[in-house]
């Protein structure tokens, strides 16, 4: 099976591992390594850029992008939408030319293995050795191909992914990635605090007046921590509540019990503070602030975030250094250029 | 499934293996041509696109599950085979293997490994082994497999069973669901998931029946799974594994078919702790009918709870007139399965059925947790390709429709959140299922529990101490053992307030000396204050079911108790018998999701469904049920509602409430000296 047919045909979780550049990598090898251009490289790009031939959109493949948008999500493109259509069309015109610039179908089965197909049903003498086959069809323009075109553009992308190159990973790498993401990677704040917990079923009416006698008691007292439990009503999760969540206490008392024992000074009776259960009064214990994992911690998920990372931006940073080398041309129906770009 | 990608006039533009095919957009329905695979227009391919992911009853899913799935000798397709000498399907064996390397990966990015332990994934997969026809044993409710092998003997029925197995009931459509979910305790998982494929529950009609496990069994993968993985081999050291029955409820009885061997019965018994007991295809717990009560061995009223009218997976619907026993086997359910259970115990000395309870949604959204009734009537199941955009979901008769349920969740006691420490409280059983609600429940069981619990603070350390939790065992004791529930109620969510308790119920079931299985629920009252003096001020019982929801809004009005305690010891104890005891926990009746639906659109059953259109003024603007209330005119119905969803709505089909509950695992009683010790 090919790589295309078999991106084409799984199952859509898949296409993400099919599409990943490490799969990529095992599948194109060393090949890429050897046909990497100097054209790619930094110092290359501080020369004055080699303008290529214009990219030229003619009207009829706007609107086949239009039409084919609509069709997937049941309406036409916005004109945002229509820009991004079109600059995607581009990108990947210019994707496909710098690959054949590097020669990245030379020695490709599947594209080899395309053109060989293409040449048994229009060459006179198709019987030839596949070597010829490929050949002849490369002379006769065959290669320029809708197949080998996808195929191209995927390999270009993988190329300029891979610019990333292997960089050892620094933990300095690491730790400037978690401080970065710190939102997603923080580990929650958590609270332990001990409650005297009053319930309605208990208390009935009087509940709210016997919380402010039990609150009263408990200031004037200084009752022990663990001598407090005697002044609650039984309550199935306990009387200390050990190292909860903002999350885990919206989810268990509700978001405004939860607000509110967030809020509480440490070491003191607070409350009565309502939850859809009865009345608590609340000590809180201890507050764990939230705090950002060591890097050992979470060294794994870092190091494939900081690879994924990397190759992005490479492809990033590839992608606008050939954007440099081309003007986009997009043309109405008349066909007089509407716009012109030349970033 | 595949996206057609490239346009195309002619197959030379597409692929290798590849060709020009028309494809349908889904959304627009504008056709256009593209590369897709070969194959991808015929009329099984057609069909199964329309029709297999919703799981629907249909003809593509037969097509492609009855070799798969549902044959007793199951092969693979055969555009899996990757050449002529290819008998695997080495394709789809390769397609497996991306599908199951991506779960593996996919865990693990969702896995949190820091102590804070915020989320916890596990490497699981469904084994999807189904029977169209029966043991010979579970004739006449169940076509055998002689019957296509009319007359001759076999393995299965060395008697012959043609005579055995003649009838057909009117559930017959569909497959015994025998499907389990496999879950592994950590990273260190099988290369390949066992399948039906590997690990079929039959041995082939007309073929040479040399396999030593029984037909219609989980045996032979529960077997391999062992050794393959729980053996601990060089390959797989710290491999542990555990498999759950899924959905016993549409197996036709097949789930929990008694044991052939006592080789049957030691695996089903090492390797399946737990049972699913709810998910959105209904409660597996019991089922009952007023009009015929304990036809199913329960007289228990609750058994009516989400009891789902189809026998099968993809099954006809069994209309009323043929709800008996024969067309629904009793030995679908989980409470007869116990029962069993501890029956063949009380004989063989091993338990095949000692299963503690979990929940589960199946509602393939990838949404997991989404089990409030609110959510279903907005999603429903299997996505957009279901009946959110389908007026079937509010058919009774289509297998995903208003029989459905918002599916249900398991709770599990552990340590901490993390795959060992779960995996380990799933083994133990100590879990409970609800039906979709989260409720916090404690079940302890033991004859020196305190009488006075639950005014103790400490209720779980006590429980601990003096006891052993749900999914325990009990040993043999000359005293009756008491059962402490406690309960506190889902708080619900912001703008959502919780469904208050109603009431803790005790499921006991024993054998008695002859042999015979029995079973009693139990009401309780509420417990003790720690020390001597009740709790409560008010006095009175916490029996006080009632309309606690305005079905209009859908909130509650405020009856029920936000927490619930007792401890309760069995009045009718007897130390010689095995038994088992759960703990049922219901809430106060709340809104069905159907009952959100049927107000999303505004569907008001105490007013007509729509008003006459006509040219008599006597009629012109009338409410009307049909057109035929309108003479000649027509009876309209307004824009938010079709006539369809009305007479759905307000034909109470299903209740408009459902009163959401718990089932803790069960403690078991085991009289047996040498073994008792839990």
């Amino acid at each position: 099976m090919t790589p295309l047919r078999r991106a084409t045909h799984e199952v859509p979780g898949l296409r993400r591992l099919t599409r990943s550049p490490l799969v990529h990598f095992a599948l194109l090898g060393g090949l890429l390594l050897a046909a990497r251009s100097p054209l790619l490289t930094r110092e290359h790009t501080t020369r004055a850029p080699v303008v290529r031939a214009p990219i030229v959109i003619p009207p009829e493949r706007v609107r086949a992008l239009a039409e084919a948008f609509a069709e997937r999500w049941g309406r036409p493109p916005n004109e945002a939408q229509q820009r991004a259509l079109v600059e995607q069309t581009a990108q990947e015109e210019m994707l496909f030319r710098e690959a054949r610039l590097l020669a990245l179908g030379l020695g490709d089965g599947s594209v080899q293995r395309r053109l060989v197909e293409k040449m048994r049903v229009v060459s006179d003498r198709p019987g030839r050795s596949e070597d010829e086959l490929v050949r002849e069809a490369i002379e006769l323009g065959l290669d320029d191909d809708i197949v080998i075109r996808r195929l191209l553009i995927e390999k270009m992308r993988v190329v300029l992914r891979q610019e990333a190159g292997d960089t050892p990973i620094e933990d300095s790498e690491l730790r400037a990635l978690l401080e970065r993401r710190r939102d997603d990677l923080a580990q929650p704040e958590r609270i332990t605090f001990t409650q005297v917990f009053l319930g309605e079923d208990a208390h009935g009416v009087q509940l709210a007046a016997d919380a402010r006698r039990t609150l009263a008691r408990l200031r004037a007292s200084g009752v022990a921590p663990e001598r407090s439990a005697e002044s609650s009503d039984p309550f199935p999760l306990g009387a200390q509540l050990r190292a909860y969540t903002r999350a885990q206490l919206v989810g268990r008392f509700g978001t405004r019990f939860a607000e509110e024992v967030m809020g509480l000074a440490p070491g003191v009776w607070s409350g009565p503070l309502a939850s859809p259960y009865g009345l608590h009064l609340v000590r809180v214990d201890a507050k764990l602030p939230a705090r950002l994992p060591a890097i050992d911690e979470v060294r794994p998920a870092l190091t494939r975030a900081v690879l994924r990372e990397r190759a992005e931006q490479s492809l990033a940073r590839g992608l606008a250094r050939l954007r440099q080398l081309y003007a986009v041309r997009v043309l109405q129906a008349a066909r007089v250029p509407v716009t012109e770009s030349a970033s | 499934m595949f996206e057609a990608v490239l346009p195309c006039t002619t197959s030379e533009e597409c692929p290798q293996g590849q060709e020009c095919g028309t494809v349908i957009a889904r959304r627009t329905g504008s056709t256009s041509t593209m590369c897709v695979p070969v194959g991808y227009g015929s009329a099984l391919c057609t069909l199964a696109r329309d029709e297999l992911t919703r799981l629907k009853a249909g003809t593509a899913p037969g097509l492609i599950a009855v070799p798969e799935n549902i044959n007793e000798n199951p092969t693979r397709v055969d555009f899996c085979d990757a050449g002529p000498n290819d008998d695997v399907g080495l394709r789809c064996v390769g397609q497996a293997k991306n599908v199951w390397e991506q779960i593996q990966h996919d865990a693990e990015e969702a896995y949190d490994r820091t102590s804070a332990c915020t989320f916890t994934s596990f490497i699981a997969y469904e084994y999807t082994a189904m029977m169209g026809v029966g043991r010979c044993e579970n004739a006449p409710t169940v076509p055998c497999w002689d019957e296509l092998d009319t007359g001759s003997t076999s393995k299965d029925c060395p008697a012959g069973g043609a005579q055995l197995c003649g009838g057909t009931f009117p559930g017959s459509g569909g497959a015994d669901n025998m499907h389990r979910n496999v879950i592994f305790r950590n990273d260190d998982v099988l290369a390949l998931p066992i399948s039906n494929l590997e690990a079929p529950v039959g041995c082939g009609v007309g073929a040479t029946c040399d396999r030593t496990a029984p037909l219609g069994s989980p045996q032979q993968m529960l077997e391999e799974l062992r050794a393959r993985c729980n053996d601990h081999p060089p390959e797989n050291p710290r491999c542990e594994a555990l498999s759950i029955p899924h959905n016993p409820n549409i197996s036709g009885g097949a789930m929990f078919l008694m044991p052939e061997s006592l080789d049957e019965a030691r695996v089903r018994s090492a390797m399946e702790p737990l049972v699913e007991m709810m998910q959105i295809k209904g409660s597996s717990e019991c089922r009952y009918l007023s009009s015929m009560p304990g036809a199913w061995g329960a007289t228990d009223e609750e058994c009516s709870f989400e009891n789902m009218n189809f026998s099968r997976l993809n099954g006809e619907w069994i209309a009323p007139e043929d709800r008996n026993p024969d067309n629904l086997p009793p030995a679908a359910y989980v409470r007869n399965a116990l029962k069993s259970g501890i029956a063949y115990e009380k004989m063989q000395g091993i338990n095949p059925f000692k299963l503690g309870f979990v929940g589960g949604l199946d509602n393939h959204n990838g949404t997991p947790g989404q089990s409030e009734e609110i959510d279903y009537a907005r999603h429903g199941a299997h996505g957009d390709q279901s009946f959110a955009v389908s007026g079937q979901i509010l058919n009774e008769k289509y297998m995903l429709g208003l029989e459905t349920s918002g599916g249900g969740l398991t709770v599990a006691w552990a340590e901490e959140n993390s795959r060992d420490s779960v995996f380990a409280a799933l083994k133990r059983r100590e879990t409970y299922a609800t039906s979709g609600t989260r409720p916090i429940v404690r079940f302890f069981g033991g004859p020196g529990l305190r009488a006075d619990i639950c005014g103790c603070q400490s209720f779980a350390k006590l429980g601990y101490a003096s006891g052993v939790p749900m999914g325990g065992t009990l040993p043999p004791s000359g005293t009756a053992p008491r059962f402490a529930v406690s309960a506190l109620m889902d708080p619900g969510w912001p703008n959502h307030p919780g469904t208050k308790l109603d009431r803790v119920q005790i499921i006991k079931g024993w054998v008695d000396r002859s042999g015979a299985t029995h079973e009693q629920v139990f009401e309780t009252e509420e417990g003790s204050a720690c020390g001597v003096s009740p709790i409560r001020r008010g006095g009175g019982t916490w029996h006080k079911k009632g309309e606690a929801v305005d079905l209009h809004t859908c909130r509650p009005t405020g009856l029920g108790r936000a927490s619930l305690c007792t401890v309760w010891q069995d009045p009718s104890f007897d130390p010689a018998a095995h038994a088992f005891y759960y703990a049922r926990v219901l809430e106060q009746p709340s809104c069905r999701w159907n009952q959100y639906y049927c107000n999303a659109r505004g569907v008001d059953c105490s007013a007509p469904m729509g008003v006459c259109g006509s040219t008599d003024p006597a009629l012109n603007g009338k409410g009307c049920s049909s057109s035929a209330d309108c003479g000649g005119g027509v009876c309209e119905t307004p824009v938010s509602y079709t006539a369809f969803e009305y007479q759905q709505c307000c034909s109470g089909l299903v209740p408009a409430t459902v009163q959401e509950r718990a089932w803790t695992s069960p403690i078991w009683y085991d009289p047996t000296p040498a073994r008792g010790a839990s």
